[in-house]
């Protein structure tokens, strides 16, 4: 017997909507990722007025948190239980397990991802506005950096999903995706040799994947903005696809 | 029932695990490693921009003020009333010197005003700096007997309180006594995401002085004595060695007036001198840190230590083994405590060891990225602030060890509890780096701040770090409140829900 993806895919979805926290972790990512954007659009002051796009999506620093630990779950929560046995058994083929899992994945965190960006925006437009500052919300380099954070969010699930399945106990996995993610760019500032510098700027996967957040002084940029976007891209695709090879190599 | 088998049955329990066992041993290594990492980044070539004046111990230093001076012989008592200061800049000085020679870096003694510190006694570049109330009009007082000089201040001219006191071993016969003005530079501080820029502006002291003095009767005539910058040409802010290697804009020209070599100059009418003079008197150290830059792998090193520790407590619950302890020791308070304990000197031992080998293992590269002499002093584990940096890092790592045990038995989830440490111990890091207006109050908030502790060096805002802006005492005392509260609060559930 063979299960057709859409049930695949509606298996995940539901496994995934029933988790325990998954609904809290998603809800608070958008609230996160809201209120910590217009926090930081408050900071802004007019003198010296940081780019003021970035400021309001300066949430998605908390919300990936949330991120991550849905993506972990996603996956090691079934090997908390015997669950994957059932699973597996249900659907042999593994490789459509894991992309079953990576679509939902991606599409419940972008989903979530567009409303806290659009909830940022909004947010950090209201705030700014009273200190004066304008932020255009239908200019097209406003857009760019709405659809990157969309995107940023869903590829850091993605990445979160490729270490768990790797790894598959939580805590691990978690750990180990906070700290590629945060303690990369922290080592750029402890560097004090520029190429040095550049280069983690450049290849760590959170400083290259939010590039994209950028509206203004673009060449100061140690990637362009889709670029980065695509840097991320391939550190997600390159745990997914080890992530995926261990899977259908082990024993479940 | 007793402490002592509790502890012994929570020692064997994190002992027993394995996988625990590797990750401790991961944070040692992670933290030598990017220890070691860190440093060899952290170049400087603040040496090969060798502009600077080296003083006496072989630092690098600031000499330059305006001195109106002449040779003493022999013991003898300088006084003058400062009348009036231009509050130019906090640290500004106008006061009385008494140096050896006239060239840059020479040995000193002085004691003056300051608009924004009082009066301030120092000896060859900082050795013995100490500080008193006052402000103008302010008598001053500088003694000479043999090697030996006093500094002295008086509100009124009649009544004198000491403010320091300093030796200059050796010092010959003659001897410059003067009159001195300076201010140093206002530095304006820039942070952007990911760096600071800092630029220089030179800033003008001036003072009047009334009252001069030189005693005994023989010692010579101040009216013979002669104004001089120090060094005669005053460096532009370029070639402070405070900012080399930093994002330093040029200074607008309009602004430089002051810096050139004329920045000095005496008016003396009726008794009274008026000097103006420009510069910094000091170390002239960068703030970077090589003592931080061996430490700086307890980021990393921290992440494997927190999954431990809160793992420490979920397991408990993950397995059902703490229905099993509850059972053997139904008073629930006395077992955290106990975990906590065991957990806290396991941490601190090994914390301590692995910082202390941070810093021994990091020590040639630190020398070899360029942190020497003359413009970094070499640093030694035996200094106060070296050991603080250290012990203060193994504190904070069971700061940290603390938190994530008192989340993980509030959240019982392993995956919450460690992402709630990583958000509350490093996130603030990366949001006070990348977004500068809140740095400062994110270090004031979160345990994050902690990493203060890891500086040997005086906070200082000119560097990118967030956390190197805030007292390290501050810093650590946040982190240690952190997971106070978090133990408390988990203290409290414990007994007031079931297992």
């Amino acid at each position: 017997m063979s299960v057709g993806v859409p049930a695949v895919v509606r298996a995940e979805r539901t496994k995934l909507w029933t988790l325990a926290g998954a609904r809290w972790l998603l809800a608070g990512a958008v609230a996160a990722q809201v209120a910590v954007g217009a926090a930081v659009a408050a900071s802004v002051e007019e003198a010296r007025a940081p780019d003021p796009v970035r400021s309001s999506l300066a949430g998605v620093w908390v919300a990936q948190v949330a991120v991550v630990v849905l993506g972990v779950l996603a996956v090691s929560s079934e090997y908390e239980t015997p669950q994957i046995r059932v699973t597996l058994a249900a659907v042999p083929r593994r490789v459509a397990v894991l992309a079953a899992k990576a679509a939902t994945v991606a599409a419940l965190v972008a989903g979530a991802a567009a409303l806290g960006t659009a909830g940022s925006l909004v947010a950090g437009r209201l705030v700014l506005s009273g200190n004066g500052i304008g932020l255009p919300l239908a200019a097209g380099s406003t857009a760019r950096a709405a659809a990157g954070t969309v995107c940023y969010l869903a590829l850091v699930a993605l990445l979160a999903l490729g270490i768990g399945t790797l790894v598959r106990d939580a805590a691990v996995a978690i750990v180990v995706t906070l700290s590629v993610l945060f303690l990369f760019p922290l080592l750029g500032l402890v560097v004090s040799d520029p190429a040095w510098q550049h280069r983690l700027h450049r290849y760590a996967p959170m400083d290259a994947g939010l590039a994209v957040q950028a509206t203004r002084r673009l060449g100061d940029l140690p990637v362009g903005p889709w670029a980065g976007v695509g840097i991320l891209a391939a550190y997600a695709a390159a745990c997914l696809l080890t992530g995926g090879a261990v899977f259908q190599a082990r024993d479940a | 029932m007793n402490f002592v088998p509790l502890l012994r049955s929570e020692l064997t329990k994190l002992l027993s695990v394995r996988r625990w066992l590797v990750a401790l041993a991961a944070m040692a290594l992670l933290t030598i490693g990017f220890g070691l990492l860190s440093s060899a980044g952290s170049s400087t070539d603040a040496n090969e921009q060798a502009s600077y004046m080296v003083g006496p111990s072989g630092r690098a230093v600031n000499d330059q003020l305006y001195l109106v001076h002449g040779p003493v012989a022999g013991d003898a008592t300088v006084t003058a009333r400062v009348v009036r200061q231009r509050a130019s800049h906090p640290d500004a000085q106008a006061g009385l010197m008494v140096r050896e020679r006239m060239a840059s870096g020479s040995r000193y003694v002085s004691i003056a005003l300051t608009p924004g510190h009082g009066v301030r006694f120092d000896s060859n570049f900082g050795e013995h700096v100490r500080h008193a109330g006052g402000d103008a009009p302010q008598w001053l007082r500088l003694r000479r007997h043999g090697p030996e000089f006093r500094g002295e201040a008086s509100a009124d001219g009649r009544t004198w309180r000491e403010v320091g006191h300093a030796d200059l071993p050796g010092a010959g016969r003659d001897l410059q006594f003067g009159l001195f003005v300076n201010s140093p530079q206002r530095l304006e501080i820039t942070r952007t995401a990911g760096g600071t820029g800092v630029t220089g502006f030179p800033t003008l002291g001036r003072a009047t002085f009334a009252g001069v003095r030189l005693a005994p009767a023989g010692a010579g005539a101040v009216r013979e004595w002669r104004g001089q910058d120090i060094p005669p040409v005053l460096p532009g802010p370029s070639k402070d060695p405070r900012l080399a290697g930093k994002d330093v804009e040029a200074v607008p020209p309009a602004k430089r007036g002051v810096s050139g070599s004329s920045a000095g100059a005496v008016a003396a009418t009726g008794g009274s001198f008026t000097l103006t003079g420009s510069g910094d008197i000091g170390p002239a150290e960068g703030p970077d840190d090589s003592v931080q830059a061996s430490l700086f792998g307890t980021m990393f090193g921290l992440m494997a230590l927190a999954s431990v520790a809160v793992l420490f407590a979920t397991s408990e619950y993950k397995r059902h083994l703490v229905r099993t302890t509850f059972a053997a020791t139904p008073r629930r308070r006395p077992v955290l405590a106990a975990k906590a304990a065991v957990l806290a000197g396991t941490t601190f031992a090994l914390g301590l060891v692995t910082s202390v080998a941070a810093y021994f293992a990091s020590r040639p590269t630190i020398r070899s990225s360029g942190f020497t002499l003359p413009a970094y002093a070499p640093t030694s584990i035996g200094q106060p602030a070296v050991l603080r940096a250290i012990v203060g890092n193994a504190v904070l790592l069971v700061a940290f060890a603390l938190l994530g045990l008192g989340l993980g038995v509030i959240l019982r989830r392993s995956s919450a509890a460690i992402a709630l440490v990583f958000a509350l111990a490093v996130v603030p890091l990366f949001a006070g780096a990348a977004i500068p207006p809140v740095s400062k109050w994110l270090m004031w908030l979160t345990p994050a701040g902690g990493f203060a502790i890891e500086r040997a060096k005086p906070p200082s805002a000119e560097l990118a770090e967030p956390w190197s802006q805030i007292n390290p005492w501050l810093g650590l005392g946040i982190a240690c409140a952190y997971a106070a509260v978090a133990l408390g609060g988990a203290a409290w559930l414990l007994e007031r829900r079931d297992a």
